[in-house]
């Protein structure tokens, strides 16, 4: 903890009345992909945009790299990288020259050529920005995050608003990334994407984390439970339903009956024989894994939505 | 230093693929010069001498608006606020912007004044030296914020040059020249620490006590000068020397 490579404490953000961030605490360590996952206006942003020093703190204390984003801002801007939320670059700026530009910013500095080919933009390089798509303007500010070679990297909601193919194109740019160990802090409201990149995942609500760890533990700490839906041929009682083995809960929700098991496979061959003898059938049968989206359900009792 | 350098060359090459700057920057100012020169000074080189100077401030301050317009542009669409993660501070935004819009504006006023010299045949243009000054100066004092009081300065000043051949070391010329050295470094100094990277972002308190401080030499000097009549009393001084009986053909003294 004393020599994490990012340290938030306390963290408290206001815009006049509204409380975005109200105290929230974590540390990062070097070579960790850290998550912040969470609904929008939940404060993730407001908390990534203190850490790059672009916004002012109303409490706690935020350490970077070991320096203060407010007093050492100067000194802080060469050691990060982001890709910000809703940002852009002038309409007629080529994919290349943007590149050459932030790169001429730094001291340290990655060449740009290689940049180019590593996000797949080479054929792209005199492209005015405006002519990109979505998904190559997300992999251009990706690659411009990368252009000081960064000690930290923050991705903003790196893949909102791409569709689902270019998204898995950003996955994998990421994990890339993550296989050479560079230390990165991203916010997140997708499920997937913080099960999928994270090593750890902070879940934010109202401006708080209200779970934090591995995506993982997460889930094990919260029931740990596979969600089992079935359709019948014949009406079965709930508790019926619930005497089966490994089973935990069961439900009829609108003609489906939901099963929470923690050994689904038991759970299955005992329903199955148990209809057998029942002479009742199976009609559809769905298993769905538990996710970081139930953690959050049981933690605030509403969904984690797009 | 280097951002600044980077910076400029980048404004400079995307203002050139810009058609708005095209309208601004040499379509407009081209427009006020044939429209001062050919019809409120009816082509006659004295005349066109005498309203060169206005025309000149005209295309400085155009070539303004085009410039900070982009910049207001640039922050309201969020690309300020990827040059805020950088290291790039304020005043390398600015100090860019100004450089640009002088290097932009030059060609322009260059291309004016061999007009005048070659379409309506104005042989002496005054003080060259003192013009340069002046445009350099102004571009300066309207790239932070353009204010009606430059304004006065840079257009009589650049009569004076023009007209009256002012050299840099003229009384007026230097009162001229030094209210707007001040006012551009102290219109600087306000714009880097008011400077804002972000849309919704909104100026606090603090600085808006600063520029009503800024602004207060500048207003007694208004005070000063309207009380004297002194700009006043220049201005009709040149346009009688216009109706001069020795020049029948001069236009009439209320031609701006």
């Amino acid at each position: 903890m004393a020599n994490s490579i990012l340290q938030v404490e306390d963290l408290v953000k206001r815009y006049g009345d509204v409380e975005a961030v109200r105290g929230v605490s974590f540390a990062v360590e070097e070579g960790e992909v850290f998550g912040l996952l969470g609904p929008n206006g939940a404060g993730k942003t407001s908390t990534v945009e203190v850490l790059e020093g672009l916004r002012t703190p109303d409490g706690g204390r935020v350490s970077v790299c070991g320096l203060d984003p407010q007093r050492d801002s100067a000194a802080l801007k060469h050691e990060i990288g982001a890709a910000l939320q809703s940002t852009s670059l002038p309409d007629k700026l080529r994919v290349m020259e943007a590149l050459r530009l932030f790169a001429s910013f730094y001291k340290r500095r990655r060449n740009p050529e290689e940049l180019l080919k590593r996000f797949g933009l080479e054929e792209k390089r005199n492209t005015f920005y405006n002519q990109l798509s979505g998904g190559q303007k997300q992999r251009l500010a990706l690659a411009m995050a990368l252009v000081n070679d960064p000690k930290v990297l923050f991705f903003d909601e790196p893949t909102a608003g791409l569709d689902p193919q270019v998204r898995r194109e950003i996955y994998d740019i990421i994990e890339e990334l993550k296989r050479e160990k560079k230390t990165i802090v991203m916010t997140t409201h997708y499920i997937e994407e913080a099960e999928r990149l994270c090593d750890r995942v902070a879940i934010v609500d109202h401006g708080k984390v209200i779970a934090l760890g591995t995506p993982r533990d997460l889930k094990a700490h919260s029931g740990g439970t596979t969600r089992i839906e079935v359709r019948l041929s014949k009406p079965e009682s709930n508790g019926t339903l619930k005497s089966l083995e490994g089973a935990t809960d069961a439900r009829e929700v609108g003609g489906t009956y939901v099963i929470h098991s923690k050994r689904s496979p038991q759970t299955i061959v005992s329903l199955v024989k148990h209809l057998e003898a029942q002479d009742n059938e199976l009609v559809s049968l769905e298993i769905a894994s538990p996710s970081l989206e139930d953690v959050f359900i049981e933690m605030t009792g509403r969904r984690l939505r797009d | 230093m280097t951002n600044f350098a980077t910076l400029t060359r980048m404004r400079i090459r995307l203002t050139l693929r810009n058609k708005m700057f095209l309208f601004f920057s040499v379509i407009m100012p081209f427009g006020f010069f044939f429209l001062y020169a050919g019809i409120f000074a009816k082509g006659v080189p004295r005349g066109v001498r005498y309203l060169l100077g206005p025309v000149i401030a005209l295309t400085v301050m155009g070539s303004f608006w085009g410039l900070s317009a982009a910049l207001v542009m640039f922050r309201e669409q969020g690309i300020l606020r990827r040059f805020h993660v950088t290291p790039v501070t304020p005043s390398d935004m600015l100090a860019s912007s100004i450089v640009a819009n002088f290097v932009l504006t030059m060609p322009t006023v260059i291309v004016e004044i061999l007009f005048a010299r070659f379409i309506f045949h104005v042989t002496s243009f005054g003080n060259l030296f003192s013009v340069f000054l002046l445009i350099a100066l102004g571009t300066m004092s309207f790239a932070s914020m353009g204010l009606f009081l430059p304004a006065t300065y840079l257009v009589t000043e650049l009569q004076d040059a023009i007209y009256w051949s002012a050299a840099p070391w003229s009384r007026d010329f230097l009162i001229a020249a030094a209210s707007l050295v001040v006012w551009a470094a102290l219109t600087f100094f306000l714009s880097a620490q008011l400077f804002r990277w972000e849309p919704e972002s909104k100026i606090p308190g603090r600085a808006k006590l600063l520029v009503a401080a800024t602004a207060i030499p500048f207003l007694l000097l208004g005070i000063w000068e309207n009380s004297s009549s002194h700009t006043i009393s220049k201005a009709k001084a040149m346009a009688e020397s216009l109706d001069a009986p020795s020049k029948p053909d001069a236009p009439s003294g209320n031609a701006h």
